[in-house]
C-alpha cells in the first residue's frame, strides 16, 4: 500500500469504519510509518472524545444491582501474586489434563523454533531478554518478527502445584486481556510458547498466571505482574 | 459505623483523588464489589449514553453495558489505567460491543436506532468541568460542515464502513474518506484553538 493510499484510510480507521481487511493493510503499513502513526493518533483523540459530547441518557433503574448480581455469578478476578507450592493432590486425576497440555506445550516450543533463529548456544536470536517481575530470576525473552512479537521463551519458571499450571494471557492496546495457551515448564525451568495472533491484533505485552487445572477449583488464581513488551 | 459503610466511605474518599481508577481497578481485581458499583457509577451513564445512543434501544443497551463492566470485572487487574485511559478503554470496548451487536442483527430491526443529531447534541450546563469538555466537544462537531458531521457520526455511531456511507449517501468512497478526514481534523483545530485561548486568558488572569 502506497503512503497517499494509507493515509486515505487513517481517519476511517480512526473512526472504526475500516473494513478488516483494509485495518489489517494498513496496520501493515503503519509499522514502518511513524509519521502515520502520529497522525492516526491525532485523528483517534478527536473519534475517542465523540461520545463525551451526547446528551447523558439516565440507566433503567435497578441497572447497577442488576450488573452487581451478574458479576457475583461470574468467576472472581484474579488476586495478586502468589507463587509457591500448593498443597498437592492425587496427581493421577489429572494425568489427562497434564498429558493434554504437555502435548501442547510441545507443539508450542516446535511451533516458536519454526519461527526463531536458535543459536549455536541455545538462545534464540533476534529478541531481547527481561526480568520476569514478582519472581527471584525469572526471565523472558520476547522473539519478533516484522516488528511483532512471535514468541517468548521463559527461564527460571519454578514448576507450578501440582494441581496448577502457567497460562499466558496477552495484552492487547485496546487494554483488553485475551488468555492464551497453557503451558508447564520443563525441569530446568525453561518453556517456550509461540504467540499466534489475529492479524489485526496489536499487541503492548503479556502476563503470565497459574491457574487451577480444574475449572471449578475454589482456589484463586494467581499472577506474575503484567509485563510490557521492551522495545526491538 | 458499620464496616462496610466506613469501606464504602473510605472508597468514596479514593473517587476524588486523581488516580482513582487505578486504585477503584485495583480494588476490583481483588472482587471488591463496593470498588465495581463506584466504577459504575463514575462510568455507567456515560457507557449507557453511547449503548443506547447507537442501539436506540434500552434493552439492547443494558446488555451492552452489563457485559461491558462483567469485562471489567473479571479483567481489572489487567488494568494499568488512567482516568483518562480507563474512559477511553470504556468507550472504545462499548462502541465496539454496540457495533458488533448491530452488525449481526436483522437490518430491518436497524431502522428504530436514533439518528437525530441535535436530539443528541443537545446543550447541558457548561459549569460543570465534565460539562465544559462536553460543550467543547460538541461545539467543535457542530462547527465542522453538516455533510463532515455526517459521516463521522454515521461512522461512529451508526456502526457503518466508509463502502456502506458511500452507498447511502450516493457519494463516492473517496468523498467520504475525505470527509471524515477534514472532519476529525476540523475539530482537532477547533479544540486546539479552543485550549490555546483558555491557556492565554488564564495566563492573562495571573499576571493581573
Amino acid at each position: 500500500m502506497d503512503r497517499e493510499s494509507a493515509r486515505d484510510l487513517l481517519a476511517p480507521y480512526a473512526l472504526g469504519a475500516l473494513p478488516e481487511e483494509e485495518a489489517r493493510a494498513l496496520q501493515q503499513a503503519l509499522l514502518e510509518w511513524p509519521e502515520g502513526r502520529a497522525e492516526l493518533a491525532q485523528l483517534i483523540a478527536v473519534a475517542d472524545a465523540l461520545p463525551v459530547a451526547l446528551t447523558e441518557e439516565r440507566p433503567p433503574l435497578g441497572l447497577e444491582g442488576r450488573i452487581i448480581a451478574k458479576a457475583r455469578q461470574r468467576r472472581r478476578p484474579f488476586r495478586s501474586l502468589m507463587i509457591g507450592r500448593r498443597p498437592q493432590r492425587a496427581a493421577l486425576r489429572f494425568l489427562p489434563h497434564l498429558l493434554a497440555v504437555g502435548f501442547a506445550a510441545a507443539a508450542a516450543v516446535l511451533a516458536v523454533m519454526l519461527f526463531v533463529e536458535i543459536g549455536s548456544d541455545g538462545v534464540p536470536s533476534g529478541g531481547r531478554w527481561i526480568d520476569l517481575a514478582g519472581t527471584d530470576s525469572a526471565g523472558a525473552y520476547v522473539t519478533y518478527t516484522d516488528g511483532r512479537p512471535i514468541g517468548i521463551v521463559f527461564r527460571g519458571l519454578d514448576p507450578p502445584p501440582e494441581d496448577r499450571i502457567y497460562q499466558l494471557h496477552r495484552l492487547r492496546s485496546d487494554g483488553v486481556r485475551v488468555s492464551d495457551v497453557h503451558f508447564l515448564p520443563r525441569d530446568d525451568g525453561w518453556a517456550a510458547v509461540a504467540l499466534v495472533l489475529p492479524v489485526d491484533e496489536m499487541l503492548v505485552g503479556f502476563g503470565i498466571t497459574i491457574e487451577p487445572i480444574e475449572e471449578d477449583d475454589p482456589d484463586p488464581s494467581s499472577e506474575f505482574p503484567p509485563i510490557t513488551f521492551p522495545a526491538r | 459505623m458499620h464496616r462496610r459503610q466506613a469501606a464504602a466511605t473510605e472508597l468514596w474518599r479514593c473517587v476524588t483523588d486523581r488516580d482513582v481508577v487505578a486504585r477503584l481497578l485495583q480494588r476490583v481485581a481483588e472482587g471488591d464489589e463496593e470498588a465495581l458499583r463506584l466504577l459504575w457509577r463514575e462510568n455507567g451513564r456515560l457507557a449507557f449514553t453511547i449503548a443506547f445512543r447507537i442501539l436506540g434501544r434500552e434493552d439492547r443497551a443494558e446488555d451492552v453495558v452489563q457485559e461491558l463492566f462483567i469485562r471489567v470485572w473479571r479483567n481489572a487487574a489487567s488494568f494499568h489505567s488512567t482516568r483518562a485511559g480507563f474512559h477511553t478503554w470504556l468507550t472504545r470496548v462499548v462502541r465496539n460491543l454496540c457495533v458488533d451487536m448491530i452488525r449481526r442483527e436483522d437490518p430491518i430491526e436497524r431502522a428504530g436506532a436514533i439518528t437525530d443529531v441535535e436530539h443528541w447534541l443537545s446543550f447541558s450546563d457548561p459549569v460543570d468541568p465534565i460539562a465544559v469538555n462536553r460543550f467543547a466537544v460538541r461545539e467543535a462537531f457542530l462547527q465542522v460542515p453538516v455533510t463532515q458531521s455526517r459521516v463521522l457520526e454515521m461512522a461512529y455511531f451508526e456502526g457503518l464502513t466508509y463502502g456502506e456511507i458511500a452507498e447511502r449517501l450516493g457519494i463516492s468512497t473517496g468523498t467520504v474518506k475525505s470527509r471524515m478526514r477534514l472532519g476529525l481534523r476540523g475539530m482537532r483545530r477547533y479544540l486546539e484553538e479552543l485550549r490555546l485561548g483558555e491557556s492565554q486568558a488564564a495566563q492573562g488572569a495571573s499576571r493581573r
